[in-house]
């Protein structure tokens, strides 16, 4: 993976204004929001880069602020299946914060990418002065869950 | 000074203080006037109707009682525990003027109205029976449970206190300045008056913990007497009533048969003049109230502690059949003639029997007894209650008194009729014993029930009310069904029945535990063996067990906790035991064994270089200790309470690693606080609230409580926004401390009125002082919630205008979010303002705040409903006229506002937009503004910005 490359571009307003729009944050006021800022780092990514492989240990929360990201798996065959796209105002490895475990799948950036990126640490510090951001986050978590469990049935 | 001195003493906590003094007051206050009244009541009655008419008295008294319980019961719906007390009080002193007056009548114009005497007698007892029986709830009312059991007894001591000073007044009164008796009733009225001066006080300062409820589950009926039906099912369901309901009357015949005869027949023969029989009962209220004092806060306790309550109950009937018997003795002798008509001897017979009858009850038969309510569920306290004390005793005076007429005045029985009045003397104690004997025998298996049911009660807890609610069944299921999981090697079975075990204090599971934590491998359940040994009785076998366990251990996690146990036995026996782990490399077991070798040596006083060594050597492992061990060693000093360690334990204050700093600032409070030196400390303290670790925070706040108060209170007050449950608790309880002596009012009630401080902030200081605040501050405040209101019609005008302009840039969505959020807040506001106008409470307030901001319209419904049912008309109106119109628009806005507050809304207007924006002062919506105009321009106009705005574009 290559390393970021730290441009440090964004204002903290602009920072505040990309959080207020993930859903992750958006429920929050925006005095949390701004905290949240604080603790939030740019990162940029060139095309093709690799976020995180399968099997890294994550630890970090990755905000999409512009670019496209391809989550693929590699099969036992060693070929590429693909599992999904995020892009601009999706956020992955938001887990990583609860516990710091393996990652399932890969992530490669499609073109320029632009991430706001927290750090577990740092996270769990702001939850314990914010409980308010746990419940955010359990919230999300749960509408995903019942994502998967409603696209399971279906299937 | 002195107050912290008694407090201390006395282990009242500065927050309990102003409620305990009061209410020990209105005790000693009401207690002065009630001795005179009963020592001249008595001495008149016995006087003037004769002793002959003392059991018509006590059944008049009881059945007066049983009726006024019966309406007490029924009214208690009605009014606040203390307007009643407010009512029998004033009611005391209205009836001792009546009764003064009818005295003066009787002395100087109707000289043969001798039933003014019985009528004072009986309308006295009943006002003191009812004061008595409901300060108790009222007194509770005030306190939790756990409080109640420290201030209980020095409340109490108020009673026998007032009772000395009412004594020896009356002793003054009556022999040097020699005023008769019967024109001293009017005492008993001011009593009362200034009792009742001081619950007015109370009423003013205090708020109660909970609502009065005395007689809870008679409110739900329709009248009393389906309460007392229903109590009455309650009394056949449960054998400890049935037991406690025979105990009574048993006690009620005694008593009743006893107070005939030391009143009619003892003193009658001893004193026969009025003035001096009145004297000597002011001498015995003195002296009497003394030792009653001497029991109640020395005695009673130990007694319950000591023997349990089942078998301290079986104690009262023991005195009186100790009482029965040594009249029976003296006066069978004397009838015999085997012995002079001595008058020291009966007088001696009679204070004691006296005694027994009236202190020792009070002092022990009451509190005593009430404990046996323990076992009773509390929703049949009240009703159980009042069938015992309207029903029962009443009814158990009417078989005393009949019978006592029946023996004493002329009957048809011929057997009774040649009975001899010597005869008689000793008949009734005969007969006290007999009943005194059926006493101690109900007491016995009444105390074997108690046991059950608190058993059943804790399994009812566990599993729940609907699982075999029979005691001495459940009792039995319940230990097979420990048994079983027990033997189960299942751990989660083992570590259900080791809580079940602890929570019961079930004393017959030792040896399964004790030999379960030798046998087990498993961390977790050994460590719930030794909570729960350490919650059973700490016997030898407890004991044995332990040290096993420290002989065979291994585990150093284990290790401390059996030290830890250990400790508790408080015994050196076996101190070269522990003394071979000071040399252990584990820190958590070294530190365990030298506290223990430590405080063991060092209370004991022997050993006088082990303190020494054990310091030395904390010290020198704290030094060469890596930084993770080092908050360990660090704690351990803090327990030393040496504040010559406060050097070395300050060091480490500013360490990198947060545990190491919090267990120094720890360590650091324990060494000062133990010297009383923690006012030093108070710099730091108040710094420590900036820090960034709560942990530190809550620390700083708990030792914050046993310092002086402070100067400023302000960080403590901006602790009332945060987030952080715990820290809010503690900030909130070192603000609760000291309103109740005076301190911090000022500043929390300036609070409420600034304008920049957030909705919860606002809530809890509201919460801290809204009772204290003037007529003029509510006034103040409800004006603060018509602002509010009025700010937020204009946020959500302005939010309307917002959603009309250009949403073609960046920040578009963020300054809807925060106009959304201002409005918001307003309304928070108006609504917290409203929650406390109104006297309601935080659900109350949520589940308004939530329904009206949401966007569902069934939500919005029902907050409007629960809005309406409110008090505070003129601003619920105002509200709800507003949620009722459709605000589509800007001028919907500007014509509801008009319609609303007879003004206009002005400036909301495109032309204005940015101005008013500006305006509201926020941050973040000045620094969009700004930004817009940069992505115009591509340039800041940042002249006269804030910096906390500059720092958001930069």
């Amino acid at each position: 993976m290559p390393p970021p490359n730290e441009s440090g571009g964004m204002i903290p307003l602009e920072k505040i204004v990309v959080l207020s729009k993930i859903s992750l944050f958006s429920m929050l006021k925006t005095e949390i929001i701004q905290m949240i800022s604080k603790i939030a780092h740019e990162e940029t990514y060139a095309d093709g880069d690799i976020l995180f492989s399968k099997g890294d240990i994550g630890n970090r929360l990755f905000l999409i602020v512009s670019g496209e990201i391809k989550i693929i798996t590699t099969k036992e065959d060693g070929s590429e299946m693909y599992i999904a796209t995020w892009k601009e105002n999706d956020f992955l490895g938001e887990l990583s914060l609860f516990d710091a475990k393996t990652r399932t799948a890969t992530a490669r950036c499609i073109g320029s990418c632009t991430f706001l990126v927290i750090g577990h640490e740092d996270m769990e510090r702001l939850i314990r002065d914010y409980p308010a951001i746990s419940l955010a986050f359990l919230k999300v978590l749960i509408s995903r869950m019942r994502e998967m469990v409603l696209s399971q049935n279906s299937e | 000074m002195i107050a912290d001195f008694l407090g201390k003493l006395l282990s009242i906590k500065p927050n309990e203080r102003n409620e305990v003094f009061y209410f020990f007051l209105v005790l000693l206050v009401f207690s002065f006037g009630a001795s005179f009244a009963r020592s001249i009541g008595m001495t008149l009655l016995i006087e003037k109707l004769g002793g002959d008419k003392l059991p018509l008295i006590f059944i008049f008294i009881d059945l007066s009682v049983m009726v006024g319980s019966m309406l007490y019961a029924h009214y208690t719906n009605k009014f606040s525990g203390l307007d009643i007390l407010g009512f029998f009080l004033l009611s005391t002193a209205v009836f001792s003027v009546i009764a003064q007056l009818l005295f003066l009548a009787t002395t100087y114009w109707w000289f043969d109205q001798n039933w003014v005497y019985g009528f004072f007698f009986v309308g006295f007892f009943f006002f003191y029976i009812l004061i008595f029986i409901h300060t108790g709830s009222v007194v509770a009312s005030y306190f939790t449970a756990v409080q109640m059991k420290r201030v209980m007894p020095i409340i109490n001591a108020g009673i026998p206190i007032g009772g000395v000073l009412g004594g020896s007044a009356l002793i003054v009164l009556l022999n040097i300045f020699h005023v008769p008796p019967q024109q001293l009733i009017l005492i008993l009225g001011i009593a009362c008056l200034g009792a009742f001066g001081v619950l007015r006080i109370i009423n003013a300062r205090s708020t109660p913990v909970h609502v009065t409820n005395t007689a809870a589950p008679l409110r739900t009926k329709k009248n009393p007497l389906s309460g007392f039906i229903s109590a009455f099912k309650d009394i056949i369901g449960s054998k400890l009533m049935i037991y406690m309901s025979i105990g009574l009357i048993l006690f009620v015949i005694v008593s009743k048969l006893l107070e005939y005869h030391y009143q009619t027949i003892i003193y009658y023969q001893v004193f026969p003049d009025t003035t001096e029989r009145a004297t000597f009962f002011a001498t015995y209220e003195v002296f009497a109230n003394l030792i009653w004092l001497f029991i109640q806060l020395f005695l009673t306790s130990r007694i319950v502690v000591k023997l349990g309550v089942g078998a301290s109950n079986v104690l009262y009937p023991v005195l009186t059949a100790i009482a029965s018997l040594g009249l029976l003795i003296y006066f069978f002798l004397k009838a015999e003639g085997q012995i002079a008509n001595g008058i020291t001897m009966m007088l001696f017979l009679g204070i004691f029997t006296q005694f027994i009858n009236q202190e020792m009850r009070l002092a022990l038969r009451s509190p005593v007894n009430n404990l046996l309510f323990n076992a009773i569920p509390p929703n049949q306290w009240g009703s159980n209650k009042a069938f015992l004390n309207g029903i029962v005793f009443p009814f158990a005076t009417l078989i005393a008194g009949g019978f006592l007429i029946m023996i004493t005045g002329d009957s048809s029985i011929a057997l009774l009729n040649s009975i001899s009045e010597e005869q008689l003397h000793y008949l009734l104690p005969l007969i006290a014993l007999v009943i005194s004997l059926l006493g101690i025998w109900i007491a016995l298996p009444q105390s074997r029930e108690y046991g059950n049911e608190m058993e059943a009660q804790a399994y009812r807890a566990i599993f729940g009310p609907q699982v075999d609610s029979k005691g001495g069944q459940a009792s039995k299921s319940f230990r097979k069904e420990i048994q079983d999981k027990l033997r189960s090697g299942n751990s989660a079975q083992l570590l259900v029945a080791l809580e079940m075990v602890r929570i019961l204090k079930a004393d017959f599971f030792l040896n399964q535990i004790g030999n379960l934590l030798l046998r087990t491998a498993d961390f977790k359940i050994k460590k719930h063996c030794l909570n729960t040994l350490d919650c059973l009785l700490h016997s030898n076998a407890n004991l044995n067990y332990l040290i096993e366990a420290l002989r065979t251990e291994q585990d150093v996690k284990v290790l401390p906790l059996i030290m830890k146990n250990m400790a508790k036995f408080k015994r050196a026996s076996f101190n070269s035991l522990v003394e071979k782990f000071l040399k252990h490399p584990d820190p958590s077991v070294f530190i365990e064994a030298s506290l223990f070798l430590y405080n063991n040596t060092k209370e004991k006083k022997r050993n006088f270089q082990v303190p020494g060594r054990i310091e030395k050597a904390i010290e020198a492992r704290l030094h060469n200790a890596k930084l993770q061990d080092a908050a360990l060693y660090l704690n351990a000093l803090g327990q030393l309470h040496q504040i010559h360690y406060s050097k070395t334990v300050s060091k480490f204050l500013n360490s990198d690693d947060p545990d190491v700093r919090l267990a120094a600032f720890t360590a650091d409070i324990r060494l000062h606080l133990h010297e009383n030196k923690l006012d030093s400390l108070k710099h730091r303290l108040i710094k420590a609230l900036e820090s960034p670790e709560q942990k530190m925070k809550i620390v700083a706040l708990k030792a914050l409580k046993d310092c002086r108060p402070l100067e400023d209170w302000s960080p403590i007050i901006k602790l009332l926004g945060s987030k952080d449950p715990l820290l809010l608790k503690e900030a909130k309880e070192l603000l609760q401390l000291n309103l109740k002596v005076g301190m911090c009012n000022a500043m929390l009630v300036k609070q409420v009125f600034e304008d920049k401080i957030s909705i919860q902030q606002r809530f809890e200081t509201f919460s801290l002082v809204y009772r204290t605040l003037s007529s003029h501050q509510h006034k103040k405040i409800q004006n603060m919630a018509i602002i509010a209101f009025k700010q937020f019609i204009y946020v959500n005008a302005l939010l309307k205008l917002h959603e009309s302009m250009d949403s073609n840039n960046k920040t578009y969505d963020l300054i809807t979010k925060v106009l959304q959020e201002i409005s918001d807040d307003h309304l928070d506001h108006v609504l917290t303002i409203l929650t406390f106008v109104t006297r309601q409470d935080n659900e109350f307030f949520q589940m308004v705040s939530y329904g009206l901001k949401s966007s569902n319209r069934a939500n919005q419904g029902n907050a409007l409903e629960v809005l309406s049912n409110v008090g505070e008309k003129e601003l619920v109106n105002l509200m709800l006229k507003y949620y009722e119109e459709r605000l589509n628009n800007i001028h919907a806005f500007k014509r509801v506002y008009f319609s609303l507050f007879s003004k206009p809304l002005k400036n909301v207007d495109k032309n204005n937009y940015k101005a008013q924006l500006f305006a509201l002062n926020h941050d973040i919506l000045n620094a969009c503004l700004l930004y817009i105009e940069y992505e115009k321009t591509g340039e800041y106009q940042l002249v006269d910005t804030k910096k906390t705005v500059r720092d958001l574009l930069n």
